[in-house]
């Protein structure tokens, strides 16, 4: 067997997903630079006793909704900081699911995959090179949006949050894998990629919103295991890495994120190696 | 006629169901080495379903494909590499020019070089700076064919080929395939006289099932003719060897096996405006499959 480039899907998938990776880090970037372009003002003007007081007054499950159910300190850097970027977050992992439910699907929508199927690559080879290639535009944003993290550290605090921020990132990123995970293994089961956004954005907020819910009621305190962006959220992650008293990772969801992740990887793997590809 | 005994496809006993109507039931076939081997049937008779399952684009509900001797489940990636395929639909990236099409397809064997793919655009006349979007049907055939060729493939698998091509360029498909010396063709098509023209055996396919498979070369050569006579009126012909015979538009149609001579006396005795007598056709013996077809 005479074997080709191995690498030549990577690179045609990479140059396919740039432009949407590219969108995608300048929006999030943008806005994030935007928000703690903010910062400065709000640590002078007192904003933060002022929101507290105001806050207090807000029901419980509007706070939830908007991530407050600790009131932060806005005042320090970083407080301020990992409440936006929950939000950075929330926007990733979108991006890591849409860019998982339309990997597989889309060349099957547009039958450009007879193409590929024709060719001496495997169907495992296949999926390995569309895995790597969304890894690396989600690692594309989330350099950018590190950057710029940082780039705000500098002009408006202190500069002394670099690697907490790196190490936020580096923890944050385990729920977007989840999200993407989960969208590759519906990739697999989808016969074209007209319906993914709809179904990673009802996925998404559909467990997002299962969170809210676990954080509002009691007694429904159980969903939030159905919410792997809450499993750590932002705050927790930076109080933790802060060496607050009493502040842990939530190490169940970090296996239950692991179990998700490796599961999904390998149904996906399976089933698109026993998938018939439909005229 | 067999050009050699090695077997280059074997099917048995093949069958893929999903859901209603499609799919096959019972396909057995062996191709051998060097023949072009033609694969015809109507609509829906199960030929893409074939095509895709030995390329294992589906997975066989039971029985078993082997290309050059290797399953084509557990192989699927070696073969590929011996093999070019031509799909009755082009979908190829858009987005993309036809060289870096070709490039793409080029980067899977490590045996194509910038002046096969040269020879080939140049030898069908194709721009390989156009984008693939902006491509005609019959084009993008071209981008597909050459895409097939590129490699040198021990076998061609042609899904309606050239459906969509002028007939010059149909013409020139076919030369460029002799040039392909030893090369085993697998050749699926509607065209009736090009399979006969082309092809060395050939299969057909019905409603899921292979009905026959017959040796182009001796389709022709038999002692039954094809007698078209055009009348005004009525002729009764009562002749041993006359079979199929029908009437309409004022043509005497039949077929006819034994002394022409016999025929021709016959036939003296009656006003006939013209007469053809014809050797029959891959079209004639197969019409019988095609009764439906209308």
């Amino acid at each position: 067997m005479e074997v080709g480039d191995n690498m030549n899907l990577l690179k045609l998938e990479s140059k396919k997903n740039l432009k949407g990776s590219i969108i995608w880090a300048v929006v999030l970037s943008a806005i994030l630079f935007l928000y703690l372009a903010f910062f400065p003002s709000m640590k002078d003007a007192g904003f933060s006793e002022l929101l507290e007081g105001k806050l207090d007054m807000l029901p419980a499950g509007f706070l939830e909704t908007f991530g407050l159910t600790e009131i932060p300190d806005f005042s320090v850097f970083m407080e301020y900081y990992s409440y936006v970027f929950q939000f950075i977050i929330i926007g990733l992992s979108i991006y890591g699911m849409v860019l998982g439910t339309k990997s597989l699907s889309s060349e099957e929508g547009d039958k450009t995959i007879e193409f590929l199927y024709a060719k001496p690559i495997t169907r495992t080879q296949i999926v390995i090179s569309k895995m790597l290639s969304s890894i690396i535009s989600i690692l594309i944003v989330l350099i950018s949006v590190i950057l710029i993290s940082i780039l705000s550290d500098l002009l408006f605090s202190d500069g002394s949050n670099i690697e907490m921020i790196i190490n936020l990132n580096k923890i944050m990123i385990i729920p977007v894998l989840v999200y993407w995970a989960i969208g590759f293994l519906i990739s697999s089961f989808l016969k074209s990629d007209s319906k993914s956004i709809v179904i990673s954005l009802s996925i998404f907020f559909g467990t997002y919103l299962l969170g809210i819910i676990a954080g509002t009621i009691n007694d429904l305190e159980f969903l939030n295991y159905f919410s792997p962006i809450n499993y750590n959220t932002t705050s927790d992650v930076f109080k933790f890495l802060d060496g607050r008293d009493g502040v842990e990772l939530n190490i169940v969801g970090l296996i239950i994120s692991a179990i998700i992740y490796l599961v999904s990887t390998l149904v996906t793997f399976f089933k698109y190696n026993k998938k018939d590809l439909m005229a | 006629m067999k050009k050699s005994e090695k077997i280059i496809i074997e099917i048995k006993n093949l069958c893929k169901n999903y859901g209603k109507a499609r799919g096959v039931t019972k396909v057995d076939l062996e191709v051998y080495e060097g023949e072009t081997f033609g694969f015809i049937g109507p609509n829906g008779a199960g030929k893409s379903t074939t095509i895709r399952t030995m390329l294992n684009f589906l997975f066989p509900t039971s029985g078993e494909i082997k290309i050059f001797g290797l399953d084509v489940i557990t192989n699927s990636s070696v073969i590929k590499s011996e093999i070019g395929y031509v799909p009755a639909e082009v979908n190829y990236y858009d987005h993309m020019k036809v060289i870096d099409l070709l490039n793409f397809a080029a980067s899977f064997h490590s045996d194509v070089d910038k002046i096969r793919i040269d020879y080939l655009c140049n030898k069908f006349e194709l721009d390989k700076n156009r984008k693939i979007n902006e491509l005609s049907f019959g084009n993008k055939k071209k981008v597909s064919i050459i895409q097939a060729l590129l490699h040198h493939p021990k076998l061609l698998i042609l899904d309606e080929p050239t459906n969509g091509l002028d007939p010059l360029m149909q013409k020139k498909v076919f030369e460029m395939l002799k040039e392909e010396k030893d090369m085993t063709i697998f050749l699926s098509s509607h065209n009736l006289a090009e399979v006969e023209k082309h092809c060395d055996r050939v299969a057909i396919i019905k409603e899921g099932k292979i009905v026959d498979i017959k040796d182009v070369s001796k389709v022709n050569k038999g002692s039954i003719k094809k007698v078209v006579i055009t009348t005004y009126k009525k002729i009764k012909l009562k002749l041993n060897g006359i079979s199929d015979m029908s009437f309409a538009n004022n043509e005497l149609q039949f077929r006819y096996d034994g002394d022409i001579n016999v025929l021709l006396e016959e036939l003296s005795k009656y006003n006939i405006s013209d007469i053809a007598i014809l050797p029959l056709t891959l079209e004639d013996s197969f019409i019988e499959y095609y009764g439906s077809r209308g």
